[in-house]
């Protein structure tokens, strides 16, 4: 089944590359696999019909802001830990973080094993719109009901540019 | 259409390392990075529940959790570079 084939390389892509963001050392290798793990991420969104949200993750996240964020840490040397010794704190707090994490995953499994007749798929009714959707309608829907939302993000999206061009302005 | 488990799973993973990541990693980039992995994971699941349910909300959400996601890094980013100026003038501190 080739679309089983392509979400199992773009979901083993996604956490190979998730892995060796966390495991790198420096933190410009690390943007590097973030970017990996967001392109994998597209790959899903389309294998979902999803052609707007790999738009804006393309477009907003893989080339605008990993531009910055390659320029902060390479050309600024902006490269910053929190201390230099060490403290087994915060490993314990992430062994127990993924243990829980595990056992409800594990909990909700064993959960529905034990009630059969009812899956994932059946808890609402399904909507009346078209499906796939296209681009235009998908669209239109979204600046029919949630302008002001959109609008208050993008406010919000030039508020952080505009700091980041002051703060480096301030630093040259 | 593939099993929303599959999805589910992926995302499931895709928390799970980032929130180890953001635990165990020091380096204020890679935990913004690992934040950033968390609200990929549940764009993830945004998604393939929209696919079940054949609704354009899951789309809607997936699209302001990624819009957040660029204003969050770019005030993440502000922060780091105020405290890196900051720690740059302390004695005995600086950056790695």
């Amino acid at each position: 089944m080739p679309g089983q084939v392509t979400l199992f390389i773009l979901a083993g892509t996604a956490m190979l590359g998730s892995v060796l963001m966390i495991s790198r050392s420096k933190a410009l290798h690390s943007t590097c696999f973030f970017a990996l793990t967001l392109l994998a991420t597209t790959g899903i969104f389309l294998q979902l019909h999803a052609p707007l949200l790999l738009a804006a993750q393309f477009v907003a996240i893989a080339c605008v802001l990993l531009g910055i964020i390659l320029f902060a840490v390479d050309i600024a040397r902006l490269d910053l830990a929190l201390a230099a010794e060490y403290s087994w704190i915060p490993n314990a707090a992430a062994v127990i973080v993924a243990l829980s994490l595990l056992v409800q995953i594990g909990l909700t499994i064993l959960q529905r094993r034990q009630l059969p007749g009812e899956s994932l798929t059946e808890l609402l009714p399904r909507a009346s719109l078209p499906w796939p959707l296209s681009l235009g309608e998908l669209t239109k829907f979204f600046f029919d009901n949630d302008l002001l939302p959109l609008g208050l993000l993008v406010c919000v999206l030039l508020v952080g540019i505009t700091g980041i061009g002051v703060l480096f302005q301030k630093r040259t | 259409m593939l099993p929303t488990p599959y999805y589910l799973f992926l995302s499931f993973a895709l928390l799970l390392i980032a929130v180890i990541g953001a635990l165990i990693r020091r380096n204020l980039i890679i935990r913004l990075f690992c934040v950033e992995l968390i609200l990929n994971a549940a764009n993830i699941n945004f998604m393939a529940f929209a696919r079940t349910f054949s609704d354009v909300a899951g789309q809607l959400f997936a699209i302001f959790i990624i819009i957040t996601m660029a204003a969050e890094m770019l005030v993440g980013l502000a922060i780091i570079a105020a405290v890196f100026r900051r720690w740059q003038n302390a004695p005995g501190r600086g950056a790695v």
